[in-house]
Formats: structure tokens, C-alpha cells, sequence
């Protein structure tokens, strides 16, 4: 593992126990037992005490598919608390090319920085040419200046620089590891770039057996359906899936149907776009392209297509029918480095306030806006991102710009109490997700998938929970997901290459040489959850953090799930997850369960 | 007397021989109540769907919805005339 000091440009090796490393794997596991350990309590996110910390997992740059994915761990300045974020694209594979597993970046530069990592040598440098530069112009500009093209490049855009406080960090064009203010942290220790290459191998404790397994992983991700809709048609391929069944969020979530889908699903999206594939490091999916527009008023764009996420938040969530300038927008906030959750949900916060006559003009620097006001929605992004006029609030995110517009904005905002925007979707059809995004420890869902929509039949679970039927059997179903999902963000895999948890432990036992059984993965799940909670205790983490906003209680308006609401059920279900987490009820890890995970 | 319309969201329409994008449709007539087995069972598109359900690959990877509502009951769910039943593949997450 590496160690960047960049107060004192110091760069030092140091050797993880393989005790350590069985007992947290890698990943958010290691990242954030890293970070328990050297942070000190209520440090603020913008300190130079504060870490930022790459980690790969041990299949980083092997044949499993979906292994160039890293993940990056701080305490992140949305929710002041454990941030944990992975991308997937080729970085992670070549960081373990250049011989790291990690690096653990601490102080703050003296002036912009980026630093060049191969298995040659370790250097922090400086160039005032990379200030300004937007996202994908970074990662070109060092590419080329470093004549380096078989490099990754992870950096910040305009918005890390200025602190937005949901800024993200890019890496292998357009992925991003996004969650909860990442890009703002590396802004903050004046570090716009970190670059990756080599050569080294990665050793393989028996080579033949994990060949077989590798490809018995590539195949079992080829035969799912979610494999082939992603593959054909990327993760716009659910686009109409969702809006069908009434979790596409639409206009802040005031009403469930968009009656223009068909245009924004995958099928449609990719016979109107000329493609070029970028597939990650080893994925047999490629799912990844860079598109080209080829009608509207951005005809000739090229950017890399995007995710369901950004074409949901950019489309309906503010009110916009036209695909083409969805991608547009997406592009620009890419470009900018910005988390498009929390952009699409306070754009959208706004515009509903807007329409509701709770602000004006005045309190929007003369914007006169409107649902679907790309011009206006455009102007707002860059404002955000330079923090100019009233773009310097709503780089606080969703949350604290609600807060500061006072109570009717607060009631219509969408957020967790932690202070970070959900995914997406509209949660409020979907308790699975609503449940995963309340109780979460990083910033994102627990158990990633809806348990209601996805069965799980390596935890038991054949068939998925039935909606709203007992919300207990959601909780527990959720819960057996988180685990599970923790240890798969610890491999250094992609979600969408995720198999079988027998096949993977079998694949990790191969890897390493060390026994690893399926229970000790779940068990490794757990300990990562609950090691992740008592980082957040320590940053003045309360049970308060586990609550939804008022809009995400409120009954469905209309649509499929028209009347349904979790308020109800919400403050039982958290409370049943402590008790099945060994929990007390206050939500701190009780002595017995510690010591059961070895975290006393 | 009556009639339910049946949509097939790709990549299942294109396997059934669809070759552009949107769903395939197509509407079946029944009287009274019916499973959707039965329903499909009625029509020739329906009888090739049935079969592709029938193996794993499809089975286990395919949502259906009535009316939009998630259906948990499989092709036994009971479907009565006026209603739209959907395929779609099964969402993983995201």
C-alpha cells in the first residue's frame, strides 16, 4: 500500500498484515478500517487530517469479469460521515499493474497537484495548466503530456476544485465514483489527478483452478437476462421497465408517469445513437459506449452514454421529454465532476419550489424557471460548480439548501437525515430501496438491489419479498443483501458481473491460497456494515441519521402504487435491523457482536 | 366476452422475432377470468412466449406486471378482460 503526505510531499510503502487483509479483503472493507483507525473524532471532511483512500480488492486485474473496479473511502462532507464510493473502468486493475492494492492520501497540497503512480516510480507534480479543466479535458491532457494512453487517470473537474460539496471523482472517461462528496475531499487537499499504469502481474495461488473458475464466472454473467439487457441495450434497457411499474421519479417525485419512456429506453436510445464500445477491464458484457448524437441541438456530441440514473435525472426528474438533451445535461455535469443524484434532486427541488411560488427570481439570480427549462437548468449546473450567485448554496446539496430556504422547501425536498439524495428512482413503490437508502452507512443503498424485484437464491431466497406484504421478511431479506453486497464491494468487482456466492468465495480461495467459505463471506459483510458504523458513531453519528425526508414518507400520487406509504412501517423496521444486526436500540454494535466480528 | 393486451419488453420481444425497438403486442380474447398460461396458451405469439418462459434462462430472469403492479404469483396470476400484462427483464439494481 502507498502513503501520500502531500503537506510534505512524502511518499512511503508500508505492508498490509495478511491478517488484515483476510479480515477486511479490500475495498470499502480495508478502506474504511483504515480510516477508523487514523482519523480522529468529528474531524471535518475539508481538513487536511481528513484521508482519501483508493482501494482495489484482491481480483483487481485478474480474468473475473468486471475487474478493473476500484473504490475510493473518506469521510465524505454531504452526510459527515464514512463515504465510500466505487467505479468501474480500468483503474483499479491498473493501480494493481503499477503493484498497489491501495494509497492513502493525507495533508493538502501547496498548489494543484496530481500524482503519477507506475511500478517504476512515485511522483507528486505540479501544473498549473490542469486548474479549470473539466473532467474528460484532464484525463486527455495528462494522457497525452505523459505519453501514456495505456493509463487510467482519476481526477476532479471544476466542482472538486471549488469544494461542491457532492463533487465526484472520474476515471476511465466516464465513470465515476460519486457518492457522497468524494471529488470535494480531493479538491480540498489540492489533488486534481491520480495516474496509474505498469505492468506487474497478478500472482495466482493455483493458476488452473482459477482459470476454469474465471470462465465459469464470464459465462454465468453472460446467461442472465440483466447481463443480456445490459449488454444490448446498457442500463437504460429498464428504463420503460420502471416507469411502467412506478419507481421512475418524475418531477420530485409529485407524480409517477412519464408518458415518453419508449424514447428514453435502451432499445430505442441505442438505435438513435451511433455507438462505439469502451468495455471495462475484463467485462464480457461491454456495455459501456461512447455515443454520438445525431439529431437536436447538440447534434455531433460525443460523450460516453449514459447510465439509467442520468438519463432518469436528467429526463423526467426535471421535467425534460427530450432525450437528447438528457445526454446533453449528463455530459455537462460529467464534465463538470459532479454526483448526479444529488444535482438531479436539488435541480428538482428547486423547479417544484419554483412552481409552487416558495421561490422566485430574486432568490434565483433572475432565473425564471420552469419544469423542463433546459437553459436554465444548464446556466444552474455551472453556477453550482463554480459556486457563482445562488449556485454557491446549492453546491451544499439538496438537503442543506432546503434547510436554508426554510420549511415548505424542506417538506418537498428528497433526502435521508444522514443529508444525502437517494438514487434515481422514486423509492416510495420500491420499501427495498427506500429501506437500503435510510439505514445506510456510506451514502448509498444497503443490499444495492430492491429486494421485492430481485431473488437472491444463494441467501436463501428464491423468489423475491412480496411488496408491502410483511415488512419484516423485507428487512431481514435486505439485511442478508447488505451483507452480501459489502463483501462484493470489497472483491474489486463490478455489481453487474456479480455471481453466485459460492463461485466467488471459490474464485477467492483459488486467488489467494486461503480458505473462504461462503458464511465467512456474509460474516465479512457484516464486519465491514458494522466496522462502517462505528466510523459513523465516532463522527457523531445519532439513530436521527435513519430517518427519510417528508416527501419520501408521503404517499404515492398516483401510478401503480398510488396510496402506498412506508411511514407507517419505517421506525419498526429500522429498529428490527439493529436487533437481526446485533444492534442495540440506539444502533450502536453491541460487545457481544464486536467480539463475535472481531472488531472488539 | 372481452379482450387483454399482452406487451413484451425487449430483449424477449427481439427473441420472439421481433426486430425493432418497443415491445412486441399483441391482444387475446377470453371471457370471464383466466391465468395467464391460459391467456397465452390462447394465442400463437403467446403459445412461442410460453414456451421460451419455460426455460431457465427466461424463467428466471423475467418480470411480470399486471396493470404495472409486480406479479408474484407467475403465470398462474388470474388476468380478467380490459387488463395489459407486461414482460419485462428482471431489473438487478442500479
Amino acid at each position: 500500500m502507498l502513503r501520500v503526505d502531500l503537506t510534505d510531499s512524502e511518499i512511503t510503502e508500508e505492508e498490509i498484515s495478511p491478517e488484515k487483509m483476510e479480515k477486511f479483503v479490500g475495498g470499502v472493507g480495508l478502506g474504511s478500517s483504515i480510516l477508523r483507525e487514523e482519523i480522529e473524532d468529528e474531524v471535518d471532511a475539508f481538513a487536511p487530517e481528513n484521508r482519501l483512500i483508493f482501494f482495489t480488492g484482491p481480483f483487481a486485474g485478474t480474468k473475473v469479469p468486471g475487474s478493473g473496479t476500484y473504490s475510493v473511502v473518506t469521510k465524505g462532507p454531504l452526510t459527515e460521515m464514512f463515504g465510500g464510493a466505487q467505479a468501474n473502468g480500468w483503474f483499479g486493475a491498473r493501480m494493481k499493474f503499477a503493484g498497489y492494492d491501495g494509497i492513502v492520501f493525507h495533508g493538502k497540497a501547496s498548489e494543484l497537484s496530481y500524482v503519477l503512480v507506475t511500478d517504476e516510480d512515485v511522483q507528486i507534480k505540479t501544473d498549473p495548466e490542469l486548474a479549470g479543466k473539466d473532467t474528460y479535458e484532464t484525463q486527455e491532457y495528462l494522457k497525452e503530456k505523459l505519453a501514456m494512453p495505456k493509463s487510467s487517470v482519476a481526477c476532479i473537474g471544476p466542482a472538486g476544485e471549488n469544494e461542491v460539496r457532492f463533487a465526484n471523482i472520474a476515471s476511465d472517461g466516464g465513470h465515476f465514483a460519486s457518492t457522497n462528496g468524494i471529488g470535494a475531499v480531493m479538491g480540498s487537499k489540492n489533488l486534481k489527478a491520480v495516474v496509474v499504469a505498469g505492468d506487474e502481474g497478478v500472482p495466482v495461488a493455483n493458476e488452473e483452478r482459477f482459470d476454469e473458475l474465471a470462465k465459469e464466472w464470464q459465462k454465468e454473467v453472460n446467461e442472465t437476462l440483466m447481463g443480456a439487457t445490459v449488454s444490448q441495450y446498457g442500463t437504460n434497457g429498464f428504463f420503460s421497465a420502471a416507469a411502467e411499474t412506478g419507481w421512475l421519479p418524475v418531477k420530485n417525485l409529485t407524480t409517477d408517469i412519464f408518458e415518453k419512456h419508449p424514447e428514453f429506453n435502451g432499445d430505442s436510445l441505442r438505435e438513435k445513437l451511433d455507438l462505439d464500445r469502451t468495455p471495462c477491464h475484463a467485462c464480457p458484457l461491454e456495455h459501456c459506449n461512447e455515443v454520438q448524437l445525431k439529431e437536436g441541438r447538440h447534434e455531433g456530441l460525443k460523450t460516453d452514454e449514459p447510465e439509467y440514473e442520468g438519463m432518469a435525472a436528467f429526463g423526467p426528474l426535471i421535467g425534460n421529454d427530450d432525450y437528447t438533451e438528457a445526454i446533453y445535461l449528463n455530459d455537462l455535469n460529467d464534465r463538470l465532476g459532479m454526483d448526479l443524484k444529488e444535482m438531479g434532486f436539488t435541480l428538482s427541488l428547486i423547479l417544484e419550489c419554483v412552481e409552487n411560488g416558495v421561490l422566485d427570481e430574486e432568490d434565483l439570480d433572475g432565473l425564471d424557471l420552469d419544469w423542463g427549462d433546459i437553459d436554465g437548468v444548464e446556466k444552474l449546473m455551472k453556477n453550482i460548480a463554480h459556486r457563482e450567485g445562488v449556485g454557491d448554496m446549492l453546491a451544499e446539496g439538496v438537503y442543506r439548501t432546503a434547510k436554508n430556504f426554510g420549511e415548505d422547501a424542506l417538506d418537498k425536498a428528497v433526502y435521508t437525515h444522514e443529508g444525502i439524495a437517494p438514487h434515481i428512482h422514486d423509492p416510495r413503490g420500491l420499501w427495498g430501496y427506500l429501506f437500503g437508502q435510510t439505514i445506510s452507512n456510506m451514502g448509498s443503498i444497503e443490499g444495492f438491489s430492491p429486494a421485492e424485484l430481485v431473488p437472491q437464491p444463494d441467501l436463501g431466497m428464491d423468489e423475491p419479498v412480496e411488496k408491502y406484504k410483511d415488512p419484516y421478511e423485507l428487512v431481514e431479506a435486505q439485511g442478508e443483501m447488505a451483507k452480501k453486497y459489502y463483501f462484493v464491494d470489497n472483491l474489486g468487482t463490478c455489481f453487474f458481473t456479480s455471481v453466485d456466492l459460492s463461485l466467488m468465495t471459490e474464485a477467492l480461495e483459488a486467488l489467494t491460497g486461503m480458505e473462504y467459505s461462503k458464511e465467512e463471506a456474509l460474516k465479512q459483510g457484516h464486519r465491514t456494515m458494522t466496522s462502517s458504523r462505528l466510523l459513523n458513531i465516532s463522527q457523531g453519528w445519532s439513530k436521527e441519521e435513519d430517518k427519510a425526508s417528508e416527501r419520501l414518507l408521503e404517499p404515492c400520487p398516483d401510478g401503480p402504487n398510488e396510496g402506498v406509504s412506508i411511514r407507517e412501517d419505517i421506525d419498526e423496521m429500522v429498529d428490527y435491523h439493529y436487533r437481526r444486526m446485533g444492534w442495540d436500540e440506539k444502533g450502536h454494535p453491541k460487545k457481544e457482536t464486536l467480539k463475535e466480528l472481531g472488531l472488539d | 366476452m372481452g379482450r387483454v393486451k399482452v406487451k413484451v419488453y425487449q430483449p424477449l420481444a427481439s427473441e420472439m422475432g421481433r426486430e425493432k425497438s418497443g415491445p412486441l403486442e399483441f391482444q387475446v380474447d377470453l371471457h370471464g377470468e383466466m391465468s395467464i398460461e391460459q391467456v397465452l396458451s390462447l394465442h400463437e405469439v403467446g403459445e412461442g412466449l410460453l414456451s421460451l418462459l419455460k426455460t431457465s434462462e427466461w424463467s428466471d430472469n423475467i418480470m411480470i406486471a399486471l396493470e404495472g403492479e409486480i406479479n408474484y404469483d407467475g403465470l398462474s396470476a388470474k388476468v380478467s378482460a380490459g387488463e395489459e400484462i407486461q414482460f419485462f427483464p428482471l431489473y438487478g439494481g442500479g
